[in-house]
């Protein structure tokens, strides 16, 4: 298998979580609903660069700090999506926000009807990052004063894989700029944070939010007990 | 033609008829007429002759909102739908407003409006995907209830949702429209309901429209300047109905009153997991707005049982009230409802004393309780409105204290009041308390069962006025002279008339052909705030935006009546003008303008230009508050050229605008007007009030009538020249 070859669903990606007994390998394949490693074909990367040729494996270093989200608060208002958009790209709308409420919606009052209102927000994963590692352009990388996984725009081609990639479906690509959108937890300040009416949204020094937030896609994740591309660090 | 924000530019025309749908340049064809309601008002005036009858193909049903629509300016979520009404006598024109998240996702749809016109051959809805626009046969979908066509709302929303996917909103009707029945209403979001026009969709065959948005709406302005003001806005802004003062005493606060902010320390979202204090609140806690209003309309009982509050796209204040009742189940409805004010209305049909008999204080908080869950679900999957308490003020009317001898008995069939008189029937229910008497109330109306059915679900005029007692003596007069069923004029009932303002309240009342839905006034009557405290602001801020001085006089607190003034003529016309920019910009007329602010350093001042600021920014087209107010005295002198054109007459005076007898001090024996104890009038202050009202308007004294001037001034000349020649013209 080609080094580039080798992806896998999430589910296997915390293997290491698995191996140090931070986590009960049933429960976290139960979540997923995935009963053992799947390999993905790889013909959506015909594209991409042979790993090799890449200058950095990216390694982002943790964030300092992350978007809490307590539902048992949220009222539903979505003022952090207005928030979120309106002040960073002078437009409002709900489908491009890093935040996302209204897809929730329905669920709460509906189909659930328990009205409780889940906002999808960025968990600013640790290493391995899934966008990033996804991003054959390299354009994914963590910024220097937040550590916030952040899409440089010179380098991002609008392919779309980052949004695929994350498994919490929080990243979409812009269809007016085409490129990739994501929180970039404005410089240290969220909006959205500032702009929420009832303190449901908190900026909280980074912690581990995957394993507490349910995912609502598969994602992509290199395995990095198989991919060549890990193997500098985890042979 | 400028490129402005906020609208998108594109409005959307559905032709149910040919099946086919067009785009319209919004600002080419309704620039000066945008909305909203302004925007309803042009297409009626322009595409639908007075001849047309609600229900004929031929009427439009307009889904309109505004600029600010789906934006953050706070309180922003609402949708207006104009159209001719079936509810009123002349079937004039008359809007529905409802919130929710539906007009938000249509702007990010990329449209401003949608107008319905035609019928469809078969039953069908509308499937909205961005520019992509299906006309979806229902019988080609099921719900949970099975059909589609002869779902409640509730099934039709959640198979709607789950075809077109979770960011979809949806408005839809119930039985009850589909049944055209005229009191019957269109819902988004399972809760949120606009009014009296149910069954025009109905009449169309149109089910439902569901729409899913992925564009954005434009701000024009400079993002920092846009976040400026959007942070003063929520530095200013109250509870719900502009509440500026809590409920109960708070360190912060000099004042307490029984205005709508509820929340303190000890006051919990009981039912919140982990339950949710809503605290002190202090104004200039942004993170707290949203738990001020925590508005329990069932009373104390029901905070333990409150999972949040809820409410529309944008808005902060939340005065929707989500409960979780497990009880409620055995009644066979869901544990989980939520609502507000009229909304919980099923529950008031029945009779509480009735209800609560023989219980013990908890078994009967519990069962009242129950009672609002149980209403608020009949009534909003079936589809049923209430005509703002009509409904059931005009129950216990007919009901009466002999259970319908005098009334009902002389009207239905024999076969029938034995059938409403049986064990287990809707009188026995209703007897007993039965909390399933109210999904049986709702089974007659929404199905229009019976005399009874089609006497509660029809247009309240012809149905009073056919109904007698067993003597031949017409029930109408009788109805509409009671003082407990508060019949307004032309089938529809008072809503913050005299009650709150006096003369201005009545004013405002009577403008419309339906219960106002306005609160530009009544919020700032029932702000907190000290009467005197009212005035000066009044005074101040009015004459800050260039409005004639001495405003303040022209407050009458709640529940009184002095007599009319100028000021109170400039109040009832600015509280008109602003409703209609509310429903035409997309903002939320129950909680704007906002003459107040809970802040001390202020001196509890608001800011009454806000809407102007937040308009020119988005939009880019400035206007100053002037201006501004001008383009709502457009839109309501529209409206009231097209009640004039459905009348065929200008003697808007005596035909349109008189009070209804129990609002007249003379019908309260022992009662003396203007002495601070009541909010009664006299006759001759009410032609004075009509007399000061037209002046200000530039309405003509002998019949309210627009004159050509008038017309003019507010660029609706074409208007003047079309009643001219239908000698409708002063």
């Amino acid at each position: 298998m080609a080094e580039h070859e080798i992806l896998l669903p999430v589910g296997v990606d915390v293997e290491a979580e698995i191996q140090s007994g931070g986590l009960s390998r049933r429960t976290f394949v139960g979540t997923m609903g995935v009963a053992g490693a799947t390999v993905f074909g790889l013909s959506m990367f015909s594209g991409v660069q042979s790993l090799s040729a890449m200058t950095k494996t990216p390694i982002l270093m943790d964030a300092k700090g992350v978007l809490l989200h307590d539902a048992s608060r949220c009222v539903g208002c979505r003022r952090c999506e207005m928030a979120c958009t309106e002040f960073n790209d002078g437009a409002a709308s709900s489908y491009l926000s890093r935040i996302k409420v209204n897809r929730n919606l329905a669920a709460s009052s509906g189909v659930n009807d328990d009205y409780e209102v889940v906002a999808d927000t960025c968990k600013q994963c640790p290493h391995p990052v899934p966008c990033a590692e996804a991003c054959p352009k390299g354009a994914i990388r963590a910024d220097a004063k937040t550590g916030a996984r952040i899409v440089d725009e010179t380098l991002c081609v609008g392919c779309g894989v980052c949004a695929v990639a994350c498994p919490w479906a929080v990243i979409t690509v812009n269809p007016t700029t085409h490129k990739s959108t994501k929180c970039t937890l404005c410089d240290g300040n969220p909006e959205c944070v500032r702009a929420c009416p009832t303190g449901a949204l908190k900026f909280v020094k980074w912690r581990d939010l995957r394993l507490t937030t349910k995912p609502v896609q598969p994602g992509i994740m290199a395995d990095p007990f198989t991919s060549a591309y890990c193997a500098p660090c985890h042979t | 033609m400028a490129t402005y924000g906020g609208w998108t530019g594109k409005t959307l025309r559905v032709d149910l008829t040919t099946r086919t749908s067009t785009v319209e340049s919004t600002l080419d064809k309704y620039k000066d007429f945008w909305g909203g309601t302004g925007m309803g008002y042009k297409v009626l005036w322009d595409e639908v002759p007075a001849s047309t009858k609600p229900f004929d193909p031929e009427n439009r049903l307009i889904f309109g909102w505004g600029p600010l629509t789906g934006t953050g300016a706070p309180c922003g979520g609402r949708t207006c739908i104009t159209s001719i009404s079936p509810q009123h006598t002349k079937n004039a024109v008359a809007s529905g407003h409802m919130g929710g998240h539906f007009s938000a996702e249509a702007k990010f749809a990329g449209w401003d409006g949608i107008i319905i016109q035609g019928k469809a051959s078969t039953p069908v809805y509308l499937a909205i995907r961005d520019d992509d626009v299906q006309i979806v046969e229902c019988a080609e979908h099921s719900s949970a209830g099975g059909k589609l066509w002869g779902s409640g709302i509730y099934a039709t929303t959640d198979a709607i949702v789950k075809q077109m996917g979770g960011s979809c909103q949806v408005a839809a009707i119930g039985q009850a429209g589909e049944n055209l029945v005229v009191q019957s209403v269109i819902m988004t979001g399972y809760s949120h309901s606009a009014g009296g026009q149910g069954s025009i969709m109905g009449a169309k065959n149109l089910k439902a429209i569901g729409i899913v948005g992925t564009g954005a709406v434009q701000i024009s302005a400079d993002k920092k300047e846009w976040r400026s003001l959007i942070d003063n806005a929520m530095a200013l802004i109250g509870s719900n109905n502009q509440a500026v003062v809590p409920n109960s005493p708070q360190p912060w606060s000099e004042y307490t009153s029984n205005a709508r902010w509820y929340a303190a320390k000890g006051k919990y979202w009981g039912a919140a997991n982990p339950p949710v204090e809503t605290g002190i609140c202090d104004p200039h806690d942004r993170q707290s707005v949203g738990l001020r209003c925590f508005k329990s309309d069932p009373g104390k009982f029901a905070e333990q049982f409150t999972v949040r509050m809820d409410g529309c796209h944008s808005c902060p204040v939340r005065c929707h009230q989500a409960l979780d009742v497990p009880t409620a189940k055995k009644w066979g409805v869901k544990s989980t409802a939520t609502n507000t004010c009229t909304g919980w209305w099923g529950r008031g049909v029945m009779d509480n004393n009735k209800v609560i008999a023989g219980l013990s204080k908890q078994e009967a908080d519990l069962k009242n309780l129950e009672s609002y869950v149980v209403g608020k679900h009949m009534t909003d999957d079936l589809g049923l409105h209430n005509n703002y308490g009509t409904t059931e003020r005009g129950w216990k009317f007919i009901y009466g204290t002999d259970k319908g001898v005098t009334w009902i008995q002389p009207n239905v069939p024999a076969d029938e009041w034995t059938t409403l008189n049986k064990a287990g029937g809707v009188f026995d229910l209703y007897e007993k308390g039965d909390l399933n008497f109210i999904k049986e109330f709702g089974r007659l109306m929404a199905g229009q069962v019976g005399e009874l059915g089609k006497f509660l679900a029809g247009s309240v005029d012809p149905a009073i006025d056919a109904w007698h007692n067993a003597a031949g003596d017409p029930m109408g007069p009788v109805y509409r002279a009671d003082n407990s069923v508060m019949y307004w004029s032309n089938g529809y009932p008072k809503h913050h008339s005299p009650e709150n303002g006096g003369d201005v309240g009545s004013l405002i009342n009577t403008g419309y052909n339906r219960d106002a839905q306005n609160h530009s006034w009544s919020n700032y009557l029932s702000c907190g705030l000290p009467t005197e405290v009212q005035r000066s602001i009044a005074d101040y801020e009015f004459e800050r935006n260039g409005y004639p001085a001495g405003m303040g006089a022209a407050i009458d607190p709640n529940n009184t009546c002095s007599p009319m003034n100028p000021a109170k003529a400039r109040a009832a016309k600015w509280a008109q003008a602003r409703k209609e920019l509310m429903d035409s910009t997309g903002l939320c007329n129950w909680m704007w303008p906002w003459i107040a602010s809970p802040l001390k350093e202020r001196g509890y001042r608001g800011d009454i230009s806000l809407e102007s600021k937040l308009f020119s920014l988005a939009t880019g087209r400035t206007m100053n508050t002037l201006e501004f107010d001008l383009e709502g005295e457009r839109f309501y002198t529209l409206q009231r050229a097209l009640t004039i054109r459905s009348f065929g007459s200008m003697d808007m005076r005596n035909l349109h605008d008189q009070l209804p007898a129990w609002a007249l001090v003379g019908n309260h024996p022992g009662k003396v007007a203007f002495d601070g104890s009541n909010y009664y009038t006299t006759p001759e202050d009410w032609d004075l009030a009509l007399d000061l009202y037209y002046a200000e308007l530039g309405y003509d004294k002998a019949t309210g009538a627009p004159t050509r001037a008038t017309y003019e001034k507010l660029g609706l000349k074409f208007v003047a020249d079309e009643l001219e020649t239908a000698h409708l013209l002063p």
